[in-house]
């Protein structure tokens, strides 16, 4: 069905998918080729460069991540693996690696499953990348201005009743899939989750200095943000404790 | 305390050459019968170095000293042998048979113990110098006279004190008679206070002299205290007391000869008591209490140290608070220290350092913790604030120490997941399994830029596509109103259009050319109803006209007609057959019409 939809609406997709520069290319592939040669350093830094000229790839980050867990970057790492599964959450690789990755981290924390019809939600929501979205937005539009026509033009009473209703269809679908998409711009721009970056991170109970220290994350330990102020985030683990915590301890995904 | 002096018993024990002989270690007590509150002393002797030294529980009996160590070497045949014996003074308490367990010791890893020990404390007998029951009667008489020439004099430096202060007791034992031994009966109980002896009754006891009232006493110091003070209100002293042995002349008549050689005196046993002293305790002033004062008393100096500041993840690190200064430094706990929640901190260590002067404990008191950060990072400690009572000037003072910054950095075992949690079995398969390779496809790269939705081209084609439905809705209502236009006009036309056709058919009648009249009546009908119902003739058939013209019980009559007429004009037109009666079927034709046109309306 999906890739059905991919053909379809593919003069959308080509009108804006590939604007990638030949070079950048070429510096994507310089810095595979690192990686399998076991130059992981470098290979980072070359993805880094990438993702600095503000591509979206989930490939990317997720092959920064793999480079980042192979110099023992645990933290960094687990950012760009969540950072992948942000822009798609159905990459197995990234899952997968994801999961060994917090293997590694010193805090255990149970994640606490969210609520089915959340999770549903998200799911929907994250079944197309926004742009594809938008175009799924545009090609029911399109489908439902055809079935406008033939619903009118039509003079025999069975095609205009499947005209009327095609049409109806494929315009609340197009609404919804417009919907969608910007539900996955927010998911994308809000910045829900961090991933705590330096070795030790103490949580105070207050946005300020020197107030009393409620307890300790170490690197790679994934909290939510609940609040900001200033230069600190109000943060919370999925047990329920909660903090304050300066914004150069961790880095939002 | 007791820690050092293993440790210096483990020292001197570790000196010993260990030879393969017999391990002895044995138990032995000076005497296995004593009187009651005769002192008796306990050895264990032990022949190899040792260590662990754990002695039972002496718990039945008071405890006058110990542990007194002390060490013997013997060369026996060349062979040196060395023993080392720990002994304890104890003091029979109680009268009974009791059991003093085995004590235990380690040698060479290997584990001994004595054998218990029974011992049996019996009343004092007659002729001790303790309690002489027959003569109690005569004490009591004697007593009134004795009590002014023997007594104790209970003495404070101080009788209004706060909680906390020290308080200097000193009992003296005052004698006009000739002293032959002094036994002790019964310390005052110090309920509400921490005591320290500055000099105790088990110690040598000195005699001096004063005059009181041009009288020579014979003056004993039998007991000096330092008295902490550990709750307010008004605190009692209890009396001590003790029994005096003195010589008093003999009431007997005694010969000459004894009185020469010493005699005539009765060696005779005082019950001396002291008088109960009572004292004024305040609590400390509430205003300006701190909140984390904890009932130091005095004056002090306070210091927090590290012996490092920089080391690696799970090394440990000692952390020093160390408090000087006078006062009753015995009593201060150990700090609590604001250490971050990752370090692995232990009980703190405390090293007494101080001496018991008459104006209370003087000296240091230091606390160490060892302390193991177990994760790098850079972590500061909290400034620690002592909070003590200052006595001069009777307010609270705090004494702040300067911040301890500590760096860790990366320690070579940084494996702090077993600490926290041990690993499920799956957890630890997983460490092992590696990552999954890159992906090498070619990307797709998206500049940030370049998102399709919320693009002008986006909104372009969302824009285009409402407009358009809506430009067809509007284009096509629109040509269906022309298209009813052109109806009405069709309709509104039918009905003349259909007169002068059958008009022109009446002509065809009159003419008597039958075969056009019959022609033109269909046409007509045809023509009258393709109008009417805005198709074109080819669509129209009779089934068709039926059909259009509905299933009402309106048309019925409208229908049957139809078909008769439309039949009727058919066959005659095409048979040519005169017999049809032609007048009457131009009148259906009219009155179908007629009907019709009424219906519409």
């Amino acid at each position: 069905m999906r890739t059905l939809l991919i053909l379809f609406f593919i003069f959308f997709c080509s009108a804006t998918l590939l604007a990638n520069d030949s070079t950048d290319l070429q510096v994507f592939k310089s810095a595979n080729l690192l990686y399998e040669e076991g130059d992981y350093k470098e290979a980072t830094e070359r993805y880094q460069r990438l993702l600095d000229k503000g591509y979206i790839s989930d490939d990317l980050h997720y092959n920064l991540a793999n480079s980042y867990f192979k110099t023992e970057d645990i933290a960094p790492a687990i950012l760009h693996y969540e950072r992948a599964l942000k822009i798609n959450p159905r990459n197995e690789d990234a899952i997968n690696n994801l999961r060994i990755a917090n293997e590694k981290t010193v805090d255990k924390i149970e994640q606490v499953p969210v609520l089915f019809f959340y999770r549903w939600y998200k799911n929907a929501v994250n079944l197309f990348h926004v742009d594809t979205w938008a175009k799924i937005t545009i090609a029911l539009l399109f489908l439902g201005l055809f079935c406008f026509t033939l619903y009118l033009l039509s003079q025999t009473i069975r095609i205009k009743k499947l005209a009327f209703y095609s049409f109806s269809l494929a315009l609340i679908l197009g609404l919804i899939s417009w919907f969608m998409a910007a539900q996955q711009e927010r998911l994308l721009k809000t910045k829900e989750y961090a991933i705590i970056m330096n070795p030790t991170v103490t949580i105070s109970s207050s946005p300020s200095e020197g107030s009393s220290q409620l307890f300790v994350l170490h690197e790679g330990s994934k909290v939510k943000i609940k609040e900001e102020i200033d230069e600190w985030y109000r943060v919370a683990l999925p047990n329920g404790n909660e903090g304050w915590v300066e914004k150069t301890e961790l880095e939002a995904i | 305390m007791k820690k050092t002096f293993y440790i210096i018993i483990l020292l001197l024990l570790q000196g010993v050459s260990a030879f393969a002989s017999a391990v002895s270690f044995t138990a032995k007590v000076s005497s296995n019968t004593v009187e009651l509150g005769q002192r008796f002393q306990i050895t264990f002797t032990v022949n190899e170095s040792a260590n662990n030294f754990r002695p039972p529980s002496f718990a039945q009996f008071g405890m006058v000293s110990g542990p007194n160590q002390s060490q013997s070497m013997q060369y026996v045949n060349g062979n040196v042998s060395k023993h080392t014996s720990i002994s304890y003074v104890l003091q029979a308490v109680k009268e009974g048979k009791f059991t003093i367990g085995p004590a235990s010791i380690v040698v060479n890893g290997k584990s001994f113990e004595t054998q218990a020990i029974d011992v049996k404390v019996v009343a004092a007998s007659p002729n001790s110098a303790n309690a002489q029951g027959n003569r109690q009667n005569q004490r009591r008489e004697n007593g009134q006279q004795l009590g002014e020439k023997v007594f104790i004099r209970a003495t404070v430096d101080k009788s209004n004190v706060f909680v906390g202060e020290k308080v200097t007791v000193s009992y003296k034992l005052y004698s006009r008679l000739t002293l032959t031994g002094i036994n002790l009966e019964s310390l005052p109980s110090l309920n509400g206070f921490w005591s320290q002896d500055l000099q105790s009754i088990y110690d040598q006891i000195k005699l001096t002299q004063e005059q009181i009232d041009g009288q020579i006493y014979q003056v004993a110091e039998l007991q000096q205290s330092i008295l902490y003070p550990q709750r307010s209100g008004e605190l009692t002293i209890d009396p001590l007391a003790i029994k005096a042995g003195v010589q008093i002349k003999s009431q007997r008549r005694r010969s000459a000869i004894e009185q020469f050689f010493g005699g005539g005196y009765d060696n005779k046993e005082v019950l001396v008591k002291s008088r109960a002293i009572k004292l004024n305790v305040k609590n400390l002033p509430n205003a300006g209490k701190p909140t984390n004062f904890s009932g130091a008393v005095g004056k002090f100096k306070m210091n927090l140290k590290a012996n490092k500041d920089s080391i690696k993840a799970n090394e440990a690190i000692d952390v020093k608070v160390s408090i000087e200064g006078q006062g009753n430094l015995p009593l201060i706990g150990a700090p609590k220290l604001n250490f971050p929640p990752d370090f692995e901190v232990y009980d703190p260590e405390t090293t007494d350092n101080f001496k018991t002067t008459y104006g209370g404990a003087k000296g240091t008191k230091v606390f160490t913790y060892l302390v193991i950060p177990r994760h790098s990072g850079k972590f500061k400690l909290e400034p620690y604030e002592f909070t003590y009572f200052d006595l001069d000037s009777k307010s609270y003072k705090t004494i702040k120490s300067d911040p301890l910054t500590i760096t860790v950095s990366k320690g070579l075992d940084q494996s702090g997941n077993v600490v926290y949690s041990p690993s499920r079995k799956e957890e630890v398969e997983l460490l092992n399994s590696d990552i999954r390779y890159i992906h090498l496809t070619d990307l797709m790269l998206i500049s940030e830029g370049n998102q399709f939705y919320r693009s002008t081209l986006f909104y372009l084609l969302l824009a285009l596509s409402f407009i358009s439905m809506l430009l067809i809705y509007v284009f096509f209502k629109k040509n269906k109103a022309k298209q009813a236009d052109f109806a009405n006009l069709r309709k509104s036309k039918a009905n003349k259009l259909v007169k002068k056709r059958l008009a022109k058919a009446n002509k065809h009648l009159k003419n008597n050319d039958l075969r056009s009249f019959f022609e033109e009546i269909s046409t007509a009908l045809y023509g009258y109803f393709a109008d009417k119902f805005n198709i074109t003739i080819a669509e129209l058939s009779q089934e068709k006209i039926i059909e259009l013209l509905g299933t009402d019980s309106s048309t019925e009559s409208i229908r049957t007609e139809v078909k008769n007429v439309l039949e009727e004009a058919e066959m005659a037109r095409f048979s040519a057959n005169s017999e049809v009666d032609t007048q009457a079927l131009y009148n259906k034709a009219e009155q179908i019409i007629s009907k019709t046109e009424n219906l519409k309306k």
